[in-house]
This record gives structure tokens, C-alpha cells and sequence, in this order.
């Protein structure tokens, strides 16, 4: 087990590494001047100059993607282009509304998902069964930009419904509450959908299995059947696939939280991207891409301790 | 499942594959929009009903009418030209994209799956270390310095689509390379492209497919979510993010853009995903893939 930590460690590390490596040398793959690139072509000569320091430009290249790594170790993303505020720190005020509306679209998705499952899994091939399968393949399929807009139209121009947009404040849960719901549900939807559909054919493994039939016939009630022993079987399914989840969510929640006007992490990578601020992007990105990493080491983790399968398996 | 028995043997993709896709509702469906699709997109200007970038000031922001079927933007432009011009638009992004995708993974998963050792290590650490980033996010970091680069956009999403079919291809490659009769014929003297072309690529072939279906509507997608995040194809390009993003920003005068846009990525994803679905059952793959 000890072993296996430290590999899986190890190996989330190296891909951190290696995205850490390939942003900082970015600017200098793609074609073109790297200023230019970061200020677009009719920059101001002082920011442009400013700018080069400030992205550390003058230095070799290994030795500013040796400072970008280790001030990425020491939590130091830069400083942006315009106001000269520290990156962290922006990133750090942004970044909670996003976990926050990442982590209730997760936990709304397996709650969506479950009744749902079990009713397929409890006639599968049924109509109602097709009907559930064909709406999850639909969910699944449509970008989460297109749902949350339609749910925006849906609230805003239709019902009137008003705190669809912005964030609300966090020293009021309920009215926070109240604007967390619209952008939540277009996030959880897709991953509703997803969940479904493997926690239906994970539940249809067990179900045919002998323990489920001596449970039947020692007159097990059906609900426990399904809730107990079927989910039970599905559980290490849904922790591999909540790390992958939860990096589809941050991707999402950019579109989500500039189509709601949330704060958060999204807007602050959007405004960048409209203001030229390539530091606050990278940093963004660098956020991102280490919370995936570390959900997923996390989700591997996890499961090879709620599941003692895993541990005989050798490992690969 | 029905309960008819899916022919098994050598798979030559033709009209009995087409017949036999069409043979569900949503095979039907899913065939219908890629057929209309690609018509829309290959005749573009010749059967949009106007010009999709002329202004009629008079007639902005307007619902459906006989004139503007599916009303006009903020701009007085033609929402329906618009739309179709942006099929074509999002066609040239997402096929090329795809197109490349599948080729690098290809050769990534052949070689993977086929030299093995340390080769295979280290293209597996590579196509992990793609996929750590959400598609979305690494073409953010990409694009916020290429701005307005289309050639930018198709790299960008081909790269995000090569973990995919890098995976399927060098699990095919591995699960037919340690069959009996391909050491057989090893040892009968055939060199590795027989090997390969005789015996590997069939057995790619199917999955591939499939996974090429499933990943063109997420390239539509990746590529009008950018455009309306301002990265890669702009404004006045009619592309589907750009037409939503205008409609976005007089959604409370108007809800038609939006809407109708939103129909239109939305049947357009729905389509390709529901053929894809009906290709795997038809021609019986397992392809396993999270996205």
C-alpha cells in the first residue's frame, strides 16, 4: 500500500511538473514575438517593457522556468499586468465561490442521479429505462454553456426569477443559497446524466449475483436491496470518476459563472482574457490544472482504501 | 436489448452499416442532423435566404417573421443565415481538429501499444499529462496569446482530443498483439508492417470511428464555447459563440439569439452523439472512455 502511495504520488507530481514546465515555456513555443503575443500588437512601449521584466523575459530559459517553479512552490503566481496586485491573492478571493459551486454541482448530480439509476436498473430494457437512457446520452451531450443559457432565459426573461444572477454575499447563506441554485443545476445535469448511466450498469452487475438473490429470498425488502447492496458495488465507479468530474466542473464553471455573473475563478480568467492579462490566465491555469491533478490522486487514493479489491490487483 | 443478434466477422463500413444505423429512432435522428449538417455547411452561401452579414437597422433584434424566419440579431442581420453560415464555421474547425487528433493518437497508440517498454511509459505520461488539463482550460492558457488564431483553435482541440484516441488505439493494438495467431505469423517471418496493417488497423477501425463521432460534437462545442469566451474565431464571423455571445449581451431585449442558437449547438451535439451511440452498438464496440 505504502508502495503504491508513493508511486501514485509521485506520478501526479511529475504531470504537475511537466504542466508547470509547459506553461512557462508557452510563450515561447508559439510563433511570435512573446510580448506581442501576451499585449497584442499595438501595446504601449513602457507596459511592454514592464511586462518583459515582469515575465522575467530577459532571463535564459531554463532559469525562468526555474523561477516559475519554484515560485509556484512558494504559492507566488506573479503579479498581473495592470493593477500589479499579486496573482495569488486574486485567484485566492476568487477561487472559494468556485469550489464551492463545483462541489454543490457534484453533490446535486449523484442526488439527481441515484433515484434515477435505481429506477432504471429495477426494470432494465423497460420504456421508462430507454426513456431515462436516451435523456442522460441528451444531458450528457449538450454543452453546459447551452443548458445554464437556457435556464438563464428560462429564470430571468420568462419567470422573472431575479437572484438567477450574480453571487450574493456569503454572510447571507440564503440569499448565497438562493443565487447558487440556477448555475449549480446547469453544471450538475451533465454529470447527472453520466452518474446515471454507470450506476445503473454497476448495479446491474450485482444484481443478478447470488448474494442479491439470497438476500431476495431471505426476504430482503426490495428498497434495501437496490440502496444497499446494489449501490454499495457502484460506490468505487463514482469516486474514480468525481476526480475527473470535478476538473470538468472548474472547465464548465468558467462559462457557467460569466453566463450567471457569479465571482469566481471563471470571471476572473474571463476579464483577464478580455484585458490582456496573461499572468492572472497562467496563474488560473496553473490553479486548474493542480486542483485536477490532486482530485483525481485523491479519488485513486480513496478508492484503494474503500475497496479491497484494488489491493490484491497487482498493481500496473 | 433487441433481440436481434448483431452479425459478427470482418466489418465493412457501407450501405448495410447505414441501413442498419437508421434501423432506431435516434440512429435516424442522429444520421438526419449529420446529413442536413453537412449539406448546410458544404452549399453555405448559395442557399443561405440572406446575405448573413448585412445590416437592416430597421429590423433589429426582432422574433420570427416571413421575412427573417428566425428573427434578426442586434445588428438587424439575418439569424438564420447567420446560423447556417456558423454550421460551416463549425465544421471547419471541428473536423480538421478531429482529423488531426486521430491521426497523432494513431501513431501515438500504435507505437504505445506496440513497442511497449519504455516507449509505452513514456506516451503514457505524455497523453496523461494532456489530459490534466480540462480541454477547455489548456486551450484557454493556449489561445489568450494566440487571440483570434483559427489555426490556433483547430491545434489546440486536436491536441485535447489525442489522449482519447492515443488510449483506444494502443489498448486494440495491445488486446490483438498478444493473440496466438499474431505470434504465429511473427514467427512465420512477418515483418511489422504486415502485422500492423493486416492485423492491428481492422481492429482499430471500429473503435476509432465510434470515438471520432462521440469527439466532433465536444470539438463544436470547445470551439463556440471559446468564441464566446473572445478566443479563436471573432466577431463579425458568424460563428455560433460569437452570434450567442451578441445575443448574450441583449439577452433581456430579445431572447430569440439566444435561443436559437442555443438549438442549434444543442440538435447539433445531440445528433452526432446519438449517431456515435448507434455506430458502438452497431458495430459492437467497448470503447470504456470517461470523455
Amino acid at each position: 500500500m505504502l508502495g503504491y502511495v508513493a508511486r501514485r504520488v509521485g506520478v501526479a507530481l511529475v504531470v504537475v511538473l511537466l504542466v508547470l514546465i509547459f506553461l512557462s515555456v508557452l510563450v515561447h513555443l508559439l510563433p511570435g514575438n512573446p510580448v506581442t503575443l501576451m499585449l497584442g500588437p499595438r501595446a504601449d512601449p513602457a507596459l511592454a517593457a514592464d511586462a518583459r521584466r515582469q515575465m522575467d523575459l530577459d532571463s535564459s530559459v531554463p532559469a525562468q522556468v526555474w523561477h516559475f517553479v519554484s515560485g509556484v512552490a512558494r504559492g507566488d503566481l506573479g503579479q498581473d499586468f495592470l493593477t500589479k496586485r499579486p496573482v495569488a491573492g486574486l485567484i485566492g478571493a476568487a477561487l472559494p465561490h468556485t469550489l464551492i459551486l463545483a462541489g454543490v454541482s457534484l453533490v446535486l448530480a449523484v442526488l439527481i442521479a441515484i433515484p434515477l439509476a435505481v429506477v432504471s436498473a429495477a426494470r432494465p430494457g423497460s420504456a421508462l429505462d430507454r426513456f431515462l437512457g436516451t435523456v442522460s446520452v441528451g444531458v450528457i451531450s449538450i454543452p453546459s454553456y447551452v443548458i445554464g443559457m437556457l435556464l438563464l432565459l428560462l429564470a430571468t426573461v420568462w419567470l422573472g426569477w431575479l437572484p438567477a444572477i450574480g453571487t450574493g454575499s456569503l454572510a447571507d447563506p440564503g440569499d448565497y443559497l438562493a443565487h447558487l441554485v440556477l448555475p449549480a443545476l446547469s453544471l450538475a445535469l451533465i454529470w447527472a446524466g453520466y452518474l446515471a448511466r454507470l450506476l445503473r450498469s454497476s448495479m446491474l452487475e450485482v444484481l443478478g449475483e447470488n448474494h442479491v438473490r439470497a438476500a431476495r429470498a431471505y426476504g430482503v425488502p426490495e428498497w434495501r436491496i437496490y440502496y444497499q447492496l446494489a449501490l454499495r458495488n457502484a460506490i468505487p465507479g463514482v469516486v474514480a470518476l468525481i476526480g475527473v468530474a470535478l476538473g470538468d466542473l472548474m472547465g464548465s464553471a468558467i462559462f457557467i459563472e460569466v453566463i450567471f455573473t457569479r465571482n469566481g475563478l471563471g470571471t476572473l480568467l474571463y476579464n483577464a482574457i478580455t484585458e490582456r492579462d496573461y499572468p492572472i490566465v497562467r496563474g488560473g491555469v496553473v490553479v486548474i490544472a493542480v486542483l485536477f491533478v490532486l482530485a483525481n490522486l485523491i479519488a485513486d487514493l480513496a478508492n484503494r482504501v474503500i475497496d479491497p479489491r484494488l489491493r490484491e490487483e497487482v498493481a500496473r | 436489448m433487441t433481440a436481434i443478434a448483431v452479425r459478427r466477422g470482418v466489418r465493412v463500413p457501407g450501405f448495410g452499416l447505414l441501413r442498419r444505423v437508421a434501423a432506431t429512432p435516434s440512429g435516424v435522428f442522429g444520421l438526419a442532423v449529420v446529413v442536413l449538417l453537412l449539406v448546410v455547411a458544404v452549399l453555405g452561401p448559395a442557399i443561405t435566404p440572406h446575405d448573413p452579414n448585412r445590416l437592416d437597422i430597421d429590423h433589429r433584434l426582432e422574433g420570427p417573421s416571413t421575412t427573417y424566419w428566425l428573427g434578426t440579431d442586434n445588428l438587424g442581420r439575418d439569424l438564420l443565415s447567420r446560423l447556417m453560415m456558423g454550421a460551416r464555421i463549425a465544421l471547419e474547425i471541428a473536423v480538421p481538429a478531429v482529423a488531426i487528433g486521430v491521426v497523432a493518437g494513431l501513431l501515438l497508440g500504435l507505437a504505445a501499444g506496440y513497442l511497449g517498454g519504455r516507449t509505452d511509459t513514456v506516451v503514457v505520461t505524455v497523453l496523461d499529462a494532456i489530459q490534466s488539463f480540462p480541454a477547455v482550460v489548456l486551450a484557454l492558457a493556449v489561445l489568450s496569446l494566440l487571440g483570434n488564431s483559427r489555426t490556433g483553435v483547430v491545434l489546440v482541440i486536436a491536441a485535447a482530443f489525442v489522449p482519447s484516441f492515443g488510449r483506444v488505439t494502443r489498448a486494440s493494438v495491445q488486446s490483438v498483439g498478444r493473440r496466438p495467431f499474431v505470434d504465429a505469423e511473427r514467427n512465420l517471418g512477418a515483418g511489422t508492417t504486415r502485422i500492423v496493417g493486416v492485423h492491428v488497423l481492422p481492429n482499430v477501425v471500429s473503435p476509432l470511428i465510434v470515438l471520432t463521432a462521440m469527439n466532433l460534437p465536444s470539438a463544436v462545442a470547445v470551439e463556440s464555447g471559446l468564441a464566446f469566451l473572445g478566443l479563436g474565431v471573432q466577431p463579425p464571423t458568424p460563428d455560433w459563440g460569437v452570434v450567442l455571445s451578441d445575443g448574450f449581451d441583449r439577452i433581456r431585449d430579445s431572447p430569440w439569439p439566444v435561443l436559437f442558437t442555443c438549438a442549434a449547438l444543442a440538435i447539433t451535439t445531440l445528433g452526432f452523439t446519438f449517431l456515435g451511440e448507434r455506430l458502438r452498438d452497431v458495430l459492437d464496440v467497448r470503447t470504456g472512455e470517461v470523455r
